[in-house]
């Protein structure tokens, strides 16, 4: 029996040598691509930016068949004029507030930056804007003002949609992204507890409407035209603030 | 392992920016600090030629307070005054803002960003020297300005001083930074090196004379007013110089003393206050002088209007009220090459934009009117060529 175990043992050991030399084989053989893969590539990874905080990918902003997302979409971007609702006038500048604002890029690229340069060639790679799709994509900045209460069960399904993908499941926070990004509504709610409920629903509604530029963190900002005042506020009564 | 072919292909990231062509007369960039965007107006026209937005923050109100230019380099210096909170944001900060200010480097011909340059918080008033070899912003501290208990060095702020061929596109050193005094906010800068500063010190009610080429050199503060207590404690300033302008012979340097209402003069020689001293009615911001030198425009507030004032003897011998519609919070005068005419760039309220105005020299009666956009700070004049 021993004799049995200890050749298992030693024929494991060998299959395990072998994966290890075949797998060792695989690294040192390089895997090529082109700067549009390299481009696809960064476009799902964090390493866009290489701050080790960094939670976010391209993809977690603009990704609009995932979820609701907060960035526009990017077929034609290349092509587009002006970007952040016309607060940007240059392409590889409004990528650079993604990263520095979002992803905590300690320094902008430049077009030098090989990254920069990949991501170039796989934004023209998707193409121009469709031919049916709307005219300039709108960014309008709201001014955080309190709203009436909405549908709490629209609130659901609009929470599963816009927040989950970054803050988890309701109240746990199940698969969020990372571990500094807080539990909706609870953290929140525990760290202004002396606020009266409409001071609270302020709270929520200038985070999504500023984001990261509401105080800080890293959120990125929802404008009108991704998520409406009244889903917003269906939001708000799913967490139960009226 | 993954290996990435480089890209290959035409120039990455083209500059779509519209060209920025400059007017051949006179014209203005005029910063809207409550809307993020320069607007460039043709001074000959009237007319609002172009508006670019500007800033750090695609979002919030980064609050461009005052624009200057070096044409030379063909450059433009914006500094960026940012709100302490988003709960006063569209309004550019006005001495309480705890985030620190911004100077962007603009390129003239479509104002893309091409330098930046951190500063302490609150920053007031840029200037450049003539020769272009010296920036200098100040810091209006009002928070550290009304700190009872504190020193009166602890309750100044400091100018920062910059060579601008140091400043990069991105992590550019800290400037020098010299204490100058409480809350200072006008600047003006010796021609043509920019040898020394002129500081409207608002919370010390003195004029600071800095100078920038030995900067261990110490700072002479010259009371605005021979009551003028030294060292005063902190509270309201009695006189609140809040701006400066030097004579085209660079002799003397006018004072706009927002809190008594009043214009004092400076001779720069002595560096000691004339006895002239004009009242002019509402409080005083940013002056210009006539190009002889005899006359000194200001723009006053509550009541709002233009005051013409003999810079000999400091009488009144001009004035024209504005209403609301016509120019709302005049903040500063602009004077042309050509003498015919003055230029009175309006604040506006929070809520309607701003406006440049052309007035008639001589009867001050309104020739043309410019809007730009939410509140405009202090504009670059360009002289046409």
């Amino acid at each position: 029996m021993k004799a049995r175990r200890l050749a298992t043992v030693g024929l494991l050991a060998v299959l395990a040598a072998s994966s290890s030399a075949c797998s060792s084989a695989r690294e040192k053989q390089p895997v090529r691509g082109t700067a549009v893969d390299h481009g696809r590539a960064l476009f799902d990874d964090p390493k866009a930016s290489p701050s080790a905080s960094n939670a976010f990918t391209c993809g977690t902003c603009h990704r609009a068949e995932s979820h609701l997302a907060t960035g526009a979409p990017l077929a034609g971007a290349p092509q587009r004029k002006t970007f952040w609702g016309g607060q940007r006038l240059d392409l590889l500048e409004a990528i650079n507030d993604c990263r520095r604002f979002f992803m905590d890029a300690p320094r902008p690229w430049t077009t030098e930056d090989e990254d920069a340069r990949a991501m170039y060639a796989f934004l023209t790679e998707l193409g121009p804007v469709p031919a049916n799709a709307a005219a300039p994509f709108p960014f309008t900045v709201v001014a955080p003002v309190d709203l009436p209460a909405g549908d709490a069960k629209r609130g659901a399904v609009v929470f599963a949609n816009a927040c989950e993908p970054c803050h988890g499941s309701v109240h746990e926070g199940g698969a969020r992204l990372a571990t500094f990004i807080p539990r909706l509504p609870d953290e929140v709610v525990k760290k202004h507890a002396t606020f009266t409920p409409s001071k609270l629903r302020l709270v929520f509604i200038a985070k999504a409407r500023g984001g990261s530029f509401h105080g800080g963190g890293s959120m990125p900002p929802f404008s009108r035209e991704v998520l409406s005042d009244a889903d917003l506020a269906s939001i708000l009564t799913y967490f139960a603030l009226y | 392992m993954r290996v990435w072919d480089a890209y290959v292909g035409p120039a990455p990231y083209p500059n779509r920016r519209p060209k920025l062509t400059l007017p051949e007369g006179d014209f203005v960039l005029v910063p809207n600090s409550g809307a993020d965007s320069v607007a460039l107006t043709d001074l000959a026209k009237g007319a609002l030629v172009a508006s670019v937005p500007i800033g750090r923050d695609p979002v919030g109100i980064d609050g461009p307070h005052q624009i200057v230019a070096d044409r030379a380099r063909g450059v433009a210096y914006a500094v960026l005054s940012y709100p302490g909170s988003a709960e006063n944001a569209g309004q550019h900060s006005h001495g309480a803002s705890n985030v620190p200010g911004w100077v962007q480097v603009l390129a003239l011909d479509d104002l893309r960003a091409v330098g930046e340059l951190r500063v302490d918080p609150n920053p007031g008033e840029i200037a450049v020297s003539d020769d272009g070899q010296r920036l200098v912003i100040t810091h209006f501290d009002l928070t550290a300005a009304a700190k009872a208990d504190a020193s009166i060095d602890a309750r100044r702020s400091t100018i920062a001083v910059v060579d601008p061929k140091t400043i990069e596109s991105f992590g550019t050193p800290e400037p020098d930074k010299l204490l100058v005094c409480v809350a200072p906010h006008g600047l003006a800068l010796a021609r043509p090196d920019g040898a020394k500063a002129f500081v409207a010190c608002y919370g010390e009610d003195v004029v600071a004379v800095v100078d920038l080429v030995d900067i261990h050199s110490p700072v002479v503060r010259v009371p605005v007013a021979s009551s003028v207590v030294r060292d005063p404690p902190a509270g309201p300033p009695r006189f609140g110089p809040y701006a400066v302008a030097l004579s085209p012979s660079g002799a003397r340097v006018v004072v706009s003393n927002r809190e008594a209402k009043d214009v004092r003069f400076l001779d720069v020689a002595s560096a000691k206050m004339e006895s002239v001293v004009a009242s002019v009615g509402g409080s005083p911001y940013f002056a210009a002088w006539s190009a002889d030198g005899k006359k000194v425009y200001v723009p006053t507030r509550a009541q709002d209007a233009l005051v013409v004032v003999d810079a000999s003897t400091g009488a009144i011998t001009g004035k024209r009220p504005f209403d609301a519609a016509t120019c709302a919070q005049p903040l500063e005068v602009i004077v042309p090459a050509d003498p015919s005419v003055l230029f009175v760039v309006c604040e506006g309220t929070a809520m309607s934009p701003g406006a440049v105005l052309t007035l008639d020299a001589t009867t001050f009666e309104t020739r043309a009117r410019s809007t730009v956009g939410l509140s405009p700070g202090r504009s670059f004049l360009g002289r046409g060529r």
